[in-house]
């Protein structure tokens, strides 16, 4: 019983915002600027252990992100991408409050006549926290990330097509330090109504296991230098203006390595505009 | 005797306008040019990216002195952003203009096939003597490339007004084309700045055209002329929609003109903008977007208050004064009425409009040929322009009918005209006798009451007038048919055509039309228009005739037709299944 209610809640929560740090599939016009600010909390009290068992985790973890994006289309070729986590977190006795990492990207276009296929990279900058402590909000290190995109339509307000789907890969290199590695995605989204849209999709982080220097097994952390997670994610998405939109989601670990089996929930708010 | 009359009256209106030059417009006599450099993938992208983008590129405009000039070009318009030939805005670096110009608008024209339906809309503003943009055609060359031919229309902005005497520092206003409500209406729940942008000064106060709007709203139809006078360049308001009268120009009245007030007489002037859809091309309510807006539909019939409501027009066509200046000048500009020697008496006559058509025609020929967008569409700039040519005919037959008619105009509170409640249904049988006595030029049989075009004839013999009856069955499956022909591939209207004038036989070119209104109201469902060819009955057997289908215009053209004094011939309009076989 427990276990049907465990994948039910899975699969109630076949989750989320696009919480994973992975290339976007869309291009602003030249002039355009896109902002969203993003407030999730997550918890967990099991993780998965280095050979992916399910295991109790000493202490539940609550976690509070506040995601700030923005992003500002440069040129019709170049989109410019600035964003920061607010993060604090708390498992026991271990706790954290302040910045996590800044991540400066820019992305570009796959096919120079169309939205939706996109090259993006990205240098995560660590803002000074401890890179040993046990629930710091990031790796402490430099990395960079590039990656590519897709969108399965490019035409904007295209209403004859009620379905569409995004996905993206990444490969994320760390300089002295964790593994390196491979992040994805893939959202099905179905519109409804005029603006409104629910997606599902996957995440997927997986380390390389590539002489990581950092302790490739730190237990009770949501966030390990070498782990690998699946997770599922349920969003709901509609305009609250021209210029507005929220999104309401939720997303779970469904499958680990070294990682929590966490449940998020998240709000988001977005604007989007011209300057 | 009255409706015998009234067509020889007409008649010797279009004499006396086929012997009146063209208006005074100082008509474009070649094609210029303008040469832009860009980046090789940038010139390609501008056209092929997606159409909501909005980004520019950088461009020089090269000049006749061998230097160049810098700016940024972008697309512009709004629906016609979807089409592969977009509408260019170069706006130039500060200081820098070009012919004149510091933003260089380029209009691609890619939802007119004639090309020609802004031009002449242009060159009636200009000849009314109205506050509009300069227009000519021009061609583009991208990177040496010849990449087609442009409307390079003058931006309307502060430059335009300072031209005209009126400041560049008024309030300027346009209604915002996506939301469908710049258009006086104060029960919209749209706040204004939804329904209207503000062009200059750059801020947002609105106050000037709230209280605008209040002022329309609350002054009632009686005193409009007064308020009207005291509050717009009145001629400014008349005209524009006298041009949207004449040119069935529904698409403005809620988003597509501009509103400007300058400082110096805080009067309100009207802009006219956007006469894409006009000359016939009619809005389709029961097809999906697009093709509601881009059809094959043809209707010329739409009485003076046609198209989206709009108080400020409404108002106008309520007050006497108003209302009969407005007729005033549509009678004038169709050659149906003379006024003080008027520059403009019959502008927008058969006569006059065909020369002004085909003179375009011929001139911009070659570079619409060779436009390499145009080429990939299979336009038939031929049947396009005659088309237009088709829609002055008709409109001008069509607004004497309800305007000098037996069966009058008139508006009512509701904006519906009181002869569409008071005469009857429309027949299904349309009889009419008429003298036609001018050989050399058509003359249209209209159905009275209604407008409706039964047929156009011209004499091309020479041996004086002749009285002709003329019947439609119009909506009607035909009863008869050519042999072999099914049913559904006909056009589902009979015609017939008596010449009553006894002893000799006449030869006269004869146009039938047939009526394409919606995809609900269609004489021609199902039927491939292409390859239609008219039948002729002699009472024994079917003939098939040489016919010129334009179906842009729905009209069926036969040249040289003998027709013997006291026949009725008979018409059906088929598919020609043998198309090798002549007539």
């Amino acid at each position: 019983m427990h276990d049907l209610k465990r994948v039910l809640t899975a699969l109630f929560l076949f989750l989320l915002t696009p919480a994973v740090s992975a290339a976007s599939p869309w291009m602003w016009s030249e002039g355009e600027m896109y902002y969203s600010g993003s407030l999730s909390y997550t918890t967990g009290d099991k993780n998965w252990n280095e050979n992916s068992n399910l295991v109790d985790s000493s202490c539940r973890s609550r976690n509070v992100n506040s995601h700030q994006l923005i992003e500002y289309g440069y040129s019709y070729y170049h989109t410019l991408i600035a964003n920061l986590d607010i993060v604090s977190k708390d498992c026991g006795g271990d706790n954290y409050l302040g910045l996590g990492d800044l991540r400066l990207g820019i992305r570009g276009r796959l096919d120079p006549f169309r939205n939706g296929r996109t090259w993006e990279v990205t240098a995560i900058i660590p803002t000074g926290y401890s890179d040993t402590d046990p629930a710091r909000p990031g790796n402490g290190k430099f990395g960079i990330e590039g990656g590519v995109a897709y969108l399965s339509r490019g035409e904007y307000r295209d209403s004859a097509k009620r379905w569409d789907y995004l996905t993206g890969a990444s490969l994320r290199f760390w300089v002295d330090g964790p593994a390196d590695q491979f992040i994805g995605y893939f959202t099905l989204r179905r519109y409804i109504g005029r603006h409104g849209y629910i997606s599902a999709g996957v995440n997927a982080e997986i380390s390389f296991q590539n002489e990581a220097r950092l302790p490739k097994n730190l237990s009770d952390q949501t966030q390990l230098a070498d782990f690998d997670k699946i997770t599922a994610k349920l969003n709901w998405s509609d305009r609250l203006s021209d210029e507005w939109r929220y999104s309401i989601g939720a997303s779970h670990v469904v499958w680990g390595r070294n990682a929590g089996h966490d449940l998020k929930i998240g709000i988001t708010f977005s604007r989007h505009w011209r300057l | 005797m009255k409706t015998i009359l009234r067509p020889v009256f007409l008649t010797l209106f279009l004499v006396f306008c086929c012997h009146s030059t063209i208006a005074h417009a100082q008509v474009q006599n070649q094609i210029g040019e303008i040469s832009l450099q860009m980046d090789e993938l940038d010139a390609n992208v501008i056209f092929r990216k997606e159409y909501n983008d909005e980004s520019s590129f950088p461009v020089k405009v090269l000049t006749q002195e061998g230097s160049h000039l810098d700016g940024r070009i972008e697309v512009s318009g709004s629906f016609s952003r979807r089409f592969p030939k977009k509408n260019l805005v170069i706006k130039l670096n500060d200081g820098q203009q070009w012919k004149g110009y510091s933003k260089i608008s380029l209009d691609a024209m890619a939802t007119d096939g004639s090309l020609m339906r802004k031009w002449l809309v242009w060159q009636l503003i200009e000849d009314l003597g109205m506050v509009g943009p300069k227009a000519e055609f021009i061609r583009v060359n991208i990177n040496g490339q010849y990449r087609g031919i442009f409307l390079l229309t003058e931006w309307v902005g502060p430059d335009l007004f300072e031209r005209h005497d009126l400041g560049r520092n008024g309030q300027f206003f346009h209604p915002d084309d996506a939301t469908f409500c710049g258009d006086f209406k104060t029960y919209t729940d749209k706040p204004i700045h939804k329904c209207w942008k503000k062009l200059s000064p750059k801020d947002d106060n609105f106050d000037p055209l709230v209280t605008l709007y209040q002022k329309i709203n609350d002054t009632p139809s009686e005193v409009f002329d007064q308020f009207l006078d005291n509050t717009f360049y009145t001629d400014s308001v008349i005209n524009w929609i006298v041009i949207n009268v004449l040119t069935s120009n529904g698409d403005t009245y809620n988003k597509n003109y501009f509103l400007y007030q300058p400082e110096t007489t805080g009067k309100w002037l009207v802009v006219p903008w956007d006469y894409d859809l006009t000359f016939g091309r009619n809005w389709d309510p029961y097809l999906p977007f697009p093709k509601n807006i881009l059809n094959e539909n043809f209707q010329y019939f739409y009485p003076l208050q046609l198209g989206a409501s709009n108080p400020l027009k409404e108002k106008v066509l309520e007050n006497p004064l108003l209302q009969q200046r407005v007729i005033d000048k549509i009678l004038l500009l169709l050659g149906l009425r003379k006024q003080n020697g008027d520059p403009n008496f019959g502008w927008f006559s058969p006569v006059q409009m065909k020369q002004r058509i085909d003179r375009m025609a011929a001139l911009i020929n070659e570079a619409q040929r060779e436009d390499p967008f145009r080429l990939k569409q299979s336009i038939n700039f031929a049947e396009e322009t005659q088309s237009l040519w088709h829609y002055v005919q008709r409109r001008q037959a069509y607004l004497n009918e309800i305007l000098r008619g037996e069966y009058r105009w008139s508006m009512d509170e509701a904006g519906m005209t009181t002869t569409d409640a008071e005469r009857e249904p429309l027949q299904i049988t349309l009889r009419v006798r008429q003298s036609i006595t001018t050989p050399g030029n058509y003359e249209l049989i209209t159905a009275p009451a209604y407008g409706y075009t039964l047929a156009g004839i011209k004499l091309v013999d020479h041996h004086g007038p002749a009285e002709f009856t003329t019947e439609s069955e119009i909506d009607q499956t035909p009863s008869i048919i050519p042999k072999g022909h099914p049913q559904g591939a006909c056009v589902q209207r009979v015609w017939y055509l008596g010449l009553m004038t006894p002893f000799q036989e006449r030869l006269i070119d004869l146009q039938l039309d047939y009526i394409e209104e919606n995809s609900h109201r269609t004489e021609a469902e199902g039927v491939n228009e292409q390859v239609l060819t008219l039948w002729a009955l002699d009472g024994e057997k079917w003939t098939k005739l040489n016919t010129q289908v334009n179906t842009a215009s729905n009209v069926l053209t036969v040249r040289n037709l003998k027709i013997q004094p006291g026949t009725l011939m008979r018409f059906a309009a088929c598919e020609d299944l043998n198309p090798s076989e002549g007539p």
